[in-house]
């Protein structure tokens, strides 16, 4: 009695450790891929960021401690880019969310109605196309001779802009393509999220005649907040990533108007073969992704998001 | 009960209005990879082109046939190794209570969230100095690298949903671990598959950055030819909106067939179907 106990004991142990054992081959393959090449890039940048490393000339690599850094959070460029990634990021989200909203309520509203699919599969088009074409397109669009934009804008007697020639109109362009690409994201969030309300709630809020902002405040928001906060996280780990739509428009120009960081950091490193400085701009721009990473996750951890 | 019927019609047809002013733009740049280059210069535009010519495209096909190619190959291939990679770790973590799993599943989903222009700077150099510059293998490599993250998150979550019983009924009859997964598992998570392999296929498909970086000729692929119309100071638009819409052709198909995993992949599963 007392042995065999022993013995099932023992096998289930044995067991335990084998299936220990078994998973861990099973996912050594990826954990070691996905070492060599995000982890292993990531030092070899760390440690390219403390030297004077030149892709002209690569042979006279030397170690300079900090002074990378120490340029960067003096460079007037590094600084603008900064502002504006995160300017670009906020403004975006804030529009992207208010226009998919009210999209995905009225969505929600025509539910049933015959091919209301089909123009759902549509209006999310936009999403799926690179941001590279999205930003070519939006070039030939806004094109100040050739452009049909500032065409249309002179057959309602409006003054024509200079979308991307204008340093001061420039950033708001960039924003207002990128709302156009994301916000039925926020639309296809949302829908789900007002799809969850059980229909009992709905009715009670018809009957009781409740006001929109009452809806929206007590009704909506809570079903919704899930969903919306996971994609305000998506859409600024994507921000911070910026790069496709400003290289296809205006390439951070005129001046530095809508320098962005990721463009910084190529255009340092690929273009004045400064690689030293770049990556330093590189490790700048994952440092700031990590802090934010790091904020949101405990966020949505509480959540249960993920 | 009426007026809720009338209030979903004037939605349908509100709706039916927004959308096509939403996506005129799309429409603007397929009507323009159809005019020849005096309709793009005249002034007011011409909405529709005079003929459906299709002179644009033969030029922009004859130019970029290979970039097609690179961009098609890496996308299958890359995508390919991610599943091949992704499937045993992913069933691991569904299945096998490891120790840290959590923690590993984490760190492997924050990889995706990583700027790729902090991995790109080093990558140049590790590239030059193992002459991999411009090579496809290289670009393929790196790709299923990038795909991998979202494959083994995607995968997870659906193995978890394969109910076990049908694995213990296999694991009696016979059936050993490769068995288990590749005959039972697999099909039973093919929406998983299905949601990885069209995600991981239109993000290469779309890339820019590494492509413009670690390729030049042999290898580039096509957005980096795409590019090349940005860069230029006399841009011909009539034919970057022919190869772009060439580029956005299976994009749009993907997305038509597969409509009920994009909202599911997009958000990383976090938003259920």
């Amino acid at each position: 009695m007392k042995l065999e106990t022993i013995r099932t004991d023992i096998r289930l142990r044995h067991g335990k450790l084998y299936k220990q054992c078994v998973g861990w081959v099973l996912v050594l393959p990826t954990v070691l891929y996905l070492l060599v090449w995000t982890v292993y890039p990531l030092i070899y940048a760390l440690y390219a960021s403390l030297t004077n490393m030149n892709m002209a000339r690569p042979l006279l690599t030397k170690f300079v401690g900090f002074t990378n850094y120490k340029l960067l959070i003096q460079d007037q460029f590094f600084l603008t880019a900064v502002g504006n990634t995160l300017w670009v990021t906020l403004l975006s989200i804030l529009l992207e969310l208010i226009i998919g909203y009210l999209m995905a309520k009225l969505f929600f509203q025509a539910q049933g109605t015959k091919g209301i699919g089909i123009l759902r599969t549509i209006f999310i088009l936009p999403i799926m196309i690179t941001p590279l074409i999205t930003g070519l397109l939006w070039s030939y669009i806004l094109n100040p001779t050739l452009g049909i934009m500032n065409h249309l804008l002179k057959l309602f007697h409006l003054p024509a802009l200079d979308w991307f020639g204008s340093s001061d109109i420039a950033l708001y362009s960039i924003v207002a393509i990128n709302v156009w690409q994301w916000a039925p994201f926020m639309m296809l969030l949302i829908l789900a999220g007002l799809n969850s309300i059980p229909s009992p709630l709905e009715e009670v809020a018809q009957l009781e005649g409740a006001s929109w902002w009452q809806r929206l405040t007590n009704l909506e928001i809570p079903y919704i907040s899930q969903v919306v906060v996971l994609g305000i996280f998506i859409r600024i780990m994507e921000n911070l990533k910026m790069f496709d739509l400003v290289y296809a428009t205006t390439n951070g120009g005129p001046g530095k108007a809508t320098e962005i960081v990721s463009l910084l950091a190529y255009r340092q490193s690929f273009l004045y073969y400064q690689t030293g400085y770049g990556a330093a701009i590189a490790i700048a721009i994952l440092v700031l992704s990590i802090i934010l990473v790091q904020f949101l996750f405990k966020l949505l951890w509480r959540r249960e998001v993920v | 009960m009426m007026n809720r019927r009338r209030s979903r019609k004037w939605a349908g047809a509100l709706i039916f209005l927004l959308t096509f002013a939403y996506v005129s733009p799309l429409i603007w740049l397929l009507l323009a990879a159809f005019k020849t280059r005096a309709e793009m210069f005249q002034s007011p535009p011409p909405i529709l082109p005079e003929s459906l010519n299709l002179r644009n495209f033969e030029k922009v096909l004859s130019d970029s046939a290979p970039y097609f190619l690179n961009s098609f190959t890496a996308g299958v291939v890359s995508t390919f190794l991610a599943l091949v990679l992704a499937v045993p770790a992913a069933y691991a973590l569904a299945r096998f209570r490891l120790r840290g799993s959590k923690d590993l599943e984490l760190w492997i989903l924050s990889t995706k969230m990583m700027p790729p222009i902090a991995v790109v700077i080093p990558l140049f150099v590790i590239f030059q100095k193992m002459s991999m510059l411009d090579t496809r293998i290289g670009l393929v490599l790196l790709y299923t690298a990038f795909n991998l993250p979202f494959a083994v998150w995607m995968l997870t979550l659906f193995f978890k949903k394969v109910p076990i019983e049908i694995e213990e009924a296999a694991k009696l009859d016979g059936c050993n671990l490769f068995q288990v997964i590749t005959l039972m598992v697999l099909p039973l998570a093919r929406s998983g598959l299905a949601v990885v392999a069209i995600f991981s296929f239109i993000w290469t498909w779309n890339d820019l950055l590494f492509g413009l970086v670690l390729t030049q000729n042999e290898a580039r692929t096509l957005p980096v030819d795409l590019a090349t119309f940005a860069s230029n100071l006399d841009i011909k638009w009539e034919l970057m909106a022919a190869l772009a819409v060439l580029q956005t052709l299976p994009v749009v198909l993907f997305t038509f067939l597969c409509q009920r995993y994009i909202v599911y992949g997009l958000s990383f599963g976090g938003v259920e179907k």
